[in-house]
């Protein structure tokens, strides 16, 4: 059995200008897996999760989950879905009724769902446990919570139907290191226990790279490179996913790089795009076809695709695994590089 | 090298209703010119109250209640506030988690620029702006003469921390002291401010207070590290002792977290 999702292209009409924020993505997930979405602020991730969930109504494309059709569905064939696909937000807090008790707000999809009887209490007792809450904090408002412990609530509340496929956007980015470290390994544990599925949205790639199997790396509502996790030095490939991976800081001062292979600037606006290649204004290898064609994604690997001109010419992940590990040279011979093609 | 501020026992205390809150209890530190020198910790460890602190800014129910705040030898605690005034800014600017909500959203980022150079009587009318649009450029803002006449909220987040440094920048503080300043951006974009910090140190000689939870964006720029915990300094040293030879169990601890 496996869960096969396409979201394709989905355009957000505002006035007169339309944002692709989602541009003809195609993404399967499989069960037990944890798919890392990693992408820049504005690069159509959340919304990726927003049409998943059908909290924003797809232009364009369909969206199956477990072999049936999830597009467009009616209000009540879509609450049955969402039985089965629950989302955790970043902003726990802003996700809350500042009324509503703890218990109040883990147990609202329990109610939602028919379930009033007496097991009610004891359903989000077990859940809160499973979370690592105390019971004591059943009674108190979200303002009395620290933010770990918000973000506690709103992996119970998505837990408490027992869904088979969580989305998790951006879960820890609000949170201090310490307690982001707890919440990852909480997040790893209670799929095993329960046998979750993730999609895992992040901008965080450390954070990615401890819990998640694949990653996808998506740029301006575009997916540019699918990789296995496990192969991730050894494959990378595109441009943008060498940046982003370039760009992390790395806790060892004597790594440290004087003027690293940064990109520069910020995606471009989406009007600004036009034919060719999304990333063609801030990739150190763009060559003119770059310009004039945009690449597709293209499979190059059992778990690995990529979409760029230079995918056989750029083998940028054996150079980069030397930097990280403090091998010759620094990062910015990667862009310094000439080009083999 | 001399350290050009240097706090001593610095105790700052919250007066709540029912209890005392001792965030700050006893901190003591020094800040170069021309190095960075981090402040790493919890939330809620005093790190921010300390640089508040600092700068007497302090609110209430918040109050300091022990210690010497010595810029170039002169106490800032016993200073007015109309002295106080010109060394903020002037002398420690500072520079906060989020750019986007540190600017006014009314005024152009260019009218809020011009104010910081007018208050401090550093430039007036037409020199102020060219000082501003330099500094501008200085940062590497893409066309300043569009950016001047832009609102904040047509403006990226990594684009108002730059504007907020170019700020910053344009009075030539001897500190400058940055809370999370990339927390809230993108790893890309916090690469490009960590260097833009980098080069600040590095050509004008500025003092940085760092203060962080992220041991990447230590490792990365940071020479001296304070770890700090409920309030206390519980490790010091520079940055590859810290790195390479923690002693305190916390210090131990926190790197262990870090991945």
């Amino acid at each position: 059995m496996s869960k096969h999702f396409k979201a394709g292209g989905s355009l957000f009409q505002g006035g007169k200008e339309i944002v692709p924020a989602v541009d003809g993505v195609s993404l399967a997930l499989s069960e037990g897996e944890t798919l890392g979405l990693v992408g820049e602020s504005g690069c159509g991730k959340s919304t990726l999760a927003r049409l998943i969930l059908g909290l924003e109504r797809v232009t364009e494309g369909r969206i199956y989950y477990q072999g049936q059709e999830i597009t467009g569905l009616d209000y009540t064939k879509l609450c049955d879905v969402r039985q089965n696909i629950q989302m955790v937000f970043q902003d726990s807090y802003a996700s809350f009724d500042p009324f509503y008790t703890v218990a109040g707000i883990i147990g609202e999809p329990l109610t939602n769902f028919g379930n009033n009887g007496r097991s009610l209490g004891n359903e989000i007792n077990s859940i809160m446990e499973r979370v690592g809450l105390e019971p004591a904090y059943a009674s108190r408002y979200p303002h009395e919570l620290s933010g770990g412990q918000l973000q506690r609530v709103g992996i119970a509340r998505a837990l408490i139907l027992y869904p088979k496929l969580l989305l998790c956007d951006e879960p820890v980015s609000s949170l201090d290191f310490a307690i982001k470290a707890q919440i990852l390994g909480l997040l790893k544990d209670l799929k095993q226990q329960l046998g979750l599925t993730y999609l895992f949205i992040s901008h965080d790639l450390s954070a990615i790279r401890y819990i998640c199997d694949r990653v996808a790396v998506m740029y301006l509502g575009k997916i540019v490179e699918i990789l296995s996790m496990r192969r991730l030095l050894e494959d990378i490939c595109h441009p943008y996913t060498t940046a982003l991976l370039a760009a992390v800081p790395v806790a060892d001062p004597r790594l440290r790089q004087a003027e690293r292979g940064h990109i520069k600037g910020e995606p471009p606006r989406f009007a600004g795009v036009a034919g060719g290649c999304r990333f063609y204004f801030r990739c150190p290898h763009a060559i003119p076809l770059c310009r004039e064609v945009e690449p597709v994604l293209e499979k190059v690997g059992t778990a690995h695709a990529v979409a760029c001109h230079l995918k056989h010419e750029l083998g940028l992940g054996e150079q980069l695994s030397e930097v990280r590990t403090g091998g010759p040279g620094d990062s910015g011979e990667i862009y310094s590089q000439e080009r083999s093609g | 090298m001399e350290a050009v501020l240097s706090v001593k026992n610095l105790a700052a205390y919250f007066y709540t209703r029912d209890r005392i809150v001792k965030a700050v209890d006893g901190v003591s530190l020094e800040i170069r010119s021309g190095t960075v020198t981090a402040i790493v910790g919890e939330s809620g460890c005093g790190k921010t109250v300390t640089a508040m602190s600092i700068l007497g800014l302090l609110a209430f129910p918040g109050r300091i209640v022990a210690g010497e705040i010595l810029l170039n030898g002169r106490d800032l605690r016993r200073l007015t506030l109309k002295q106080l005034q010109e060394v903020r800014g002037g002398e420690i600017a500072m520079i906060f988690q989020d750019p986007v909500n540190a600017l006014n959203p009314v005024l152009t980022v260019g009218t809020q620029m011009i104010e910081a150079v007018v208050c401090h009587r550093r430039a007036a009318g037409a020199e102020a702006r060219a000082l501003v649009l330099e500094c501008m450029g200085k940062l590497g803002l893409p066309a300043p003469d569009k950016m001047f006449g832009m609102y904040p909220f047509q403006l990226s987040g990594g684009m108002c921390q730059r504007i907020m440094i170019a700020t910053a920048l344009s009075l030539s503080p001897s500190i400058l002291i940055a809370d999370e300043p990339t927390t809230a951006l993108d790893v890309t974009v916090q690469a490009q401010i960590l260097d833009e910090l980098c080069r600040l140190k590095r050509e004008f000689g500025t003092g940085i207070l760092l203060i962080t939870h992220d041991l990447g964006v230590v490792a990365e720029i940071a020479d001296v590290v304070y770890i700090m915990q409920g309030g206390l300094i519980v490790e010091s040293g520079t940055v590859y002792e810290i790195f390479d030879r923690p002693v305190h169990p916390y210090t131990k601890r926190l790197l262990q977290s870090f991945f």
